[in-house]
């Protein structure tokens, strides 16, 4: 899993059109804005390959001046390794 | 546990973000993240017949998740694997969001390249095609090609358009490649469609027997049902028949391999087994049954020009002629245990105890068929002569003794036979070739007379030839894969499909085979993203509100076809006699006809379901989904009515309810037709009646064996089978975009007896090719595993884009219901 | 491309990284706060499951030579070399069932070309392989012990009905529908992994271990008596006598016809 948090500052006019699209995309969701135009989001993913799709979606999107991560966590999914490895 | 310390994180997250940019996050905002939010509402599952209760979750308009649901009756809150994946199916990551059309130098071409455009551009090309083709061969040359899949409504609009509106015939659903032959059957024996029994027979029976349908992969939850009652009644068995051994051979107490097309002899062994034993139920077969023989050497409804049709004495005939009992017992003599068990490969002592449930009085016993019936080229024959075997004992219309065709499509019932969506019906078991059926749907829909063109249009086999021959030049297809399901389209439907004198269009939310090929793409909207309708195979018919709404401009079908209809003014697509007849329609476009009749357009906005999206509506300004469906309940429902015994709910009741099962009358559902006291049509007193028939009596009809389309022989050794397996469904175009079910079964495998893979000098695993008379398909052997084909058989499962095995099948179908037969058809197998 | 996920984690971290510099330069206010702190470093390895024909892991180890002839002769992805830094002994061979299970070729190539005997040349018949053992790790998410119809991992076995099974039983809650319970049996599981690759949930129920983690023993002292007696085919201790217990005399009252079967 990788699961990030991220401030969008974003174009005032465009605050609400990017609210929608931003959480339109899987795993997004918007926490919370401040009244100049930034929006806190996490996004969550299965890995970091497909988190990384997604911040780069965000660039792409009209009305998004720029992406900042601030929070990344990221864990292989496959605990069973752990576990085995535990047992042996 | 994982959840939580996923949201945990997230919450962190979150929390370490909004701190960097100097807010702090608003309780609400945490609240909702720690109690989910989801608004669940009920809906039905988009897959398989059987018709499961599901709750779907929503949020942020988007379905987040769904559960089954744990009151509804069918599966108490049970799903198969696909149901589990319900809410991945619309999020594929290759949704088509814009309309698609091919283009070279920015006008369209054939040859051209898929680019986006704009709605009305994509409705202008299609409408100047579709115009030019009446006006250049009239009604015959357009049609439409819908689905199963439709919900009721959309199969509703799109017969009616065709057929009022553009005055053609030409529409029928891919359900002709699945229950055409189970239609023409109930038609013939019962003459009115669908089931008598419920999926309760699946608790109430005896004994079960399946005849060419793999319950255990195919209808999975009733399969648990099924296997339920045969752990828990004593007593209880299962006898599964097939051309290869599969899952519900491990259930079965008596497993039958037969060769492919003898069905049809056991059949009649059964019923000489039991005439022979006097086993039959005489004050039923005097009261309740006709006997009846049919038309023989009927052909394979192949071209006409094709050997085999010039050789049929009665090419596609279905006449029945009366006989009386003795002939009956005459004409099924000759099939006794040692001469059915030679043709049929099946040993005597299983045939026998397959005989001697049927003719067991104490025993109840429910028969189940799908495919291995229906994909036959004797298919309503052999469905006839099941029911012949249930007439004689008098198992039928009864609580667990049902001979019961069960429905691969979603809607099979609700939709594509109800409504009419073939290209010889009309709504409610009505036929175009009635005049006073004509009449009747001409008067409902406040058309003028003569509309409706009488004779039956092309089926589904049958399109494909005329769009490759040129007489069929403008096609619509919606909401199936045909280019992947239909039998031979590499000799008929590709190149029909590419014909530069055709004009295609397919609407799908997937770039699938079928869209690939057209000529115009369109971008539709999906299950929850639209209020839909689906009718179960037990005669459920279920709705749903809209969730969600659909991505980018996707549209659903029916408010493509609506809208599509503001194409056209009358003048251009009707002769003056008939806009004479009605001059206050001169001047007005089909929509305004058919769908502003006042009828379909009498209720507003006000109506709409409470907290929901209905984008269909609020486009065209009133409740669409209402209107159609109480116009749709004047053809069963009302006064007056042709055909009694389809009768249906007020449009409310059933998003009240989990489904109702038809005929509902005095707001009660009916679980068991044609016996009194269950089905308020049969009156005190006449305890049986089939009231589809004048006389109030099934027909027992006789059908002798005829062999096959295409055997093996010489060259083409082995016998080819193709069929599904449980992970995917519809064609694999939503489940193999869920990365879960993709993974369970990826590709499609060769299945094969292990001798003859070794006989080929095949190795488990290798490349191969499977080659028929009409083309190749390159797979690997599958020697293991979940199907075991006898010698001389294999099965190739057909969901797989990369491997279009239908295009080896031979376009054979039933002369009678037009169905293909998927099942049967000569091949050989050869190192790739 | 599961595979190349797990295989290269390491990498596909600092290529995230560096894809989000990429997103987030322009202003830079914010300076990228990583939640280092948050994780976890994740090196283990998958679980590996050995080719067909290895022995026990210490002889395994002893005969394998680490020429990599049998991941070469391997004509699916399934079988790799470990590399540095892997709890796998370095330039062994060994698969990871979740991302490529091994496919169970008739003509066992691997094996065919190990040229120690590592992997024993005796081993012809691939259904006597026993790479692992498949265990139901967790009834609590498996579907059918939920009741629902998955049963992928059962459809998928390329030893179906011999090395899984499906045990039938009521669902309690719906008293309408049967549970399919899929069952392992180790005599016939040649550990191929299938069934632990196929399983829908987002996490295995089902997984595959090498045996010596996956399977109990019994003690020596101690014996199943019906198996011991199916075993001899009779009795163990012959001889032994019962009287005839004294009954009322019913006619017809069935007591011999338990469910009512003539």
């Amino acid at each position: 899993m990788s699961i990030s948090g991220l401030v969008l500052h974003v174009r005032s006019d465009r605050t609400d059109a990017v609210r929608a699209e931003v959480a339109a995309l899987p795993g997004v969701e918007v926490h919370a804005e401040t009244g100049d135009g930034r929006l806190v989001v996490t996004v969550d993913e299965a890995d970091n390959a497909r988190a990384s799709e997604t911040l780069s979606r965000f660039s792409t999107i009209d009305g998004v001046l720029n992406t900042s991560l601030v929070y990344n966590y990221f864990e292989q999914d496959s605990d069973e390794e752990e576990e085995v490895n535990e047992s042996l | 546990m994982k959840v939580s310390r996923r949201d945990f994180i997230k919450t962190n997250a979150a929390a370490a973000a909004a701190a960097a940019a100097g807010v702090s996050l608003p309780a609400s905002s945490m609240a909702a993240a720690g109690d989910d939010g989801i608004r669940w509402d009920k809906g039905v599952c988009r897959f398989c017949g059987t018709g499961c209760g599901v709750l779907v979750g929503v949020k942020d308009d988007r379905v987040v998740a769904t559960q089954g649901d744990p009151d509804a009756p069918v599966n108490k809150g049970l799903n198969c694997i696909k149901g589990y994946f319900l809410s991945k199916i619309m999020y594929g990551q290759d949704r088509l969001t814009r309309p698609l059309l091919r283009k070279k130098d920015g006008k369209f071409a054939k040859d051209g390249e898929f680019t986006p455009v704009s709605w009305d551009e994509a409705f202008d090309v299609m409408a100047a095609k579709w115009k030019e083709a009446l006006q250049k061969k009239g009604p015959t040359s357009v049609g439409m090609f819908g689905s199963g899949q439709w919900t009721i409504w959309e199969g509703y609009a799109a017969a009616k358009f065709m057929k009022a509106g553009l005055r053609s015939n030409n529409i029928d659903p891919n359900a002709r490649h699945c229950m055409a032959s189970a239609v023409g059957a109930f038609m013939r024996a019962f003459g009115i469609d669908e089931p008598m029994g419920c999926y309760d027979d699946l608790e109430h029976a005896d004994g079960f027997v399946l005849w060419g349908a793999n319950m255990a992969e195919m209808h999975p939850i009733l399969w648990s049902r099924l296997t339920n009652t045969r752990l828990t009644k004593p007593g209880c068995e299962v006898h599964v028949l097939s051309t290869f051994e599969n899952r519900n051979f491990e259930l079965a107490d008596n497993g039958m391999v037969f060769e492919p097309q003898t069905d049809l002899a056991i059949l009649n062994f059964i019923a000489n087994y039991i005439i022979q034993n006097k086993a039959y139920n005489k004050d039923f077969v005097d009261k309740a049954v006709n006997f009846t023989k049919t038309a023989t050497d009927i052909g394979y409804g192949l071209r006409p020009e094709h050997p085999l049709e010039k050789k049929a004495a009665n090419a596609g005939k279905g006449k029945l002629t009366k006989i009386t009992f003795d002939e009956y017992a005459q004409s099924v003599a000759k099939y006794t245990l040692e001469y059915t068990s030679k043709l049929s490969k099946v040993p005597e002592d299983k045939l026998l105890a397959l005989a001697k449930l049927y003719a067991d009085p104490n025993k109840k016993v429910a028969s189940y068929w799908t495919m291995g019936f229906n994909q036959h080229t004797r298919g309503v024959w052999v469905n006839g002569l099941l029911y012949n075997v249930h007439l004689l004992m008098g198992k039928i219309a009864e609580p667990g003794n049902s001979p019961f065709s069960l429905t691969g499509q979603p809607s099979a019932c609700g939709t594509a036979r109800e409504v009419g969506t073939f290209a010889h019906r009309l709504p409610a078991d009505l036929v175009v070739m009635n005049e006073k059926h004509r009449d009747f749907a001409e008067k409902t829909w406040k058309l003028p007379k003569g509309t409706i063109p009488p004779k039956p249009g092309f089926h589904a086999v049958l399109q494909n030839r005329m769009l490759k021959d040129g007489k069929l030049n403008a096609y619509w297809v919606q909401c199936n894969n045909n280019m992947q399901a239909a039998p031979n389209m590499n000799e008929e439907g590709y190149p029909g499909y590419r014909n530069p004198e055709n004009f295609i269009t397919v609407s799908d939310p997937y770039p699938t085979v079928t869209a690939l090929a057209a000529d115009l793409i369109l971008p539709t909207a999906m299950w929850m993203e639209k209020e839909g309708a689906y009718g179960n195979a037990e005669r459920r018919t279920q709705f749903w509100r809209q969730q969600v709404d659909a991505p980018g401009e996707a549209q659903s079908d029916i408010w493509q076809v609506m809208e599509f209809a503001k194409r056209f003014k009358v003048e251009e697509v009707w002769p003056a006699e008939l806009v004479d007849q009605m001059p206050a329609y001169k001047g007005k476009t089909l929509f305004d006809v058919l769908f502003a009749n006042g009828q379909v357009d009498k209720f507003g906005l006000d109506d709409l379901q409470k907290g929901f999206n209905n984008t269909e509506s609020k486009h065209f300004g009133f409740y669409v989904q209402k209107g159609i469906f109480e116009e749709y309940r004047l053809f069963n429902s009302a006064a007056g009515i042709p055909k009694k015994g389809h009768e249906m709910a007020r449009f409310e009741q059933y998003h009240q309810a989990r489904g109702l099962r038809w005929p509902v009358i005095d707001d009660k559902e009916t679980l068991w037709r044609f016996r009194e006291g269950y089905d308020p049509h049969v009156k005190a007193g006449e305890g049986v009646k089939f009231y589809g028939k004048p006389d109030g009596r099934a027909n027992i009809i006789f059908a002798p064996y005829e062999p096959a389309a295409e055997s093996p022989d010489g060259d083409y050794n082995l016998w080819l089978c193709t069929g599904r397996v449980l992970e995917h469904w519809h064609s694999g175009s939503m489940t193999r975009r869920v990365p879960e079910l993709y993974r369970a079964f990826p590709d499609a495998k060769v299945y094969m007896h292990p001798d003859d893979a070794r006989d080929r000098g095949f190795k488990r695993g290798q490349v191969v090719k499977v080659m028929t008379r009409r083309g190749e398909v390159t797979t690997r052997v599958e020697t293991r595993g979940r199907n075991k084909p006898p010698q001389g058989l294999v099965f190739m499962p057909w969901f797989d884009a990369g491997q279009l095995v239908n295009k080896l099948t031979l376009d054979a179908t039933d002369p009678l219901s037009k169905e293909t037969d998927f099942k049967k058809c000569a091949c050989k197998v050869v190192a790739a | 491309m599961t595979t190349e996920r797990a295989k290269k984690t390491a990498r596909s971290r600092r290529q995230f990284l560096a894809d989000t510099a990429k997103a987030a330069c322009g202003v830079g206010v914010f300076g990228l706060v990583l939640g280092l702190a948050a994780r976890q470093a994740q090196s283990l390895p998958p679980v590996a499951l050995r080719p067909p024909g290895a022995g026990a892991e210490a002889d395994f180890l002893g005969a394998c030579i680490r020429c990599g002839l049998c991941v070469r002769d391997c004509p699916y992805p399934t079988l790799r070399l470990s590399n540095l830094g892997e709890d796998v002994a370095v330039g062994t061979p060994y698969f990871v069932a979740r991302e490529y299970p091994c496919e169970m070729c008739d003509d066992i190539p691997c094996v065919a070309a190990c040229p120690t005997g590592a992997l024993d040349p005796k081993l012809t018949n691939i259904d006597n392989a026993r790479m692992g053992l498949a265990v139901l790790v967790d009834e609590e998410t498996c579907l059918n012990f939920l009741g629902l119809r998955c049963d992928v991992c059962y459809r998928v076995c390329p030893v179906i009905d011999k090395a899984i099974t499906l045990e039938r039983s009521g669902n309690q809650r719906t008293h309408k529908h049967a549970m399919f319970i899929p069952t392992v049996h180790s005599e016939h599981c040649t550990g191929c992994g299938k069934c632990e690759r196929s399983c829908v949930l987002d996490k295995a129920a089902i997984r595959v271990f090498p045996v010596a983690l996956a399977k109990g023993q019994l003690g020596a002292h101690y014996r199943l008596g019906w198996k011991e007696k199916e075993r001899e085919g009779h009795e163990l201790v012959p001889g032994i006598i019962d009287l005839p217990d004294r009954l009322p005399q019913m006619p017809g009252a069935g007591l011999g016809n338990p469910g009512g079967k003539p």
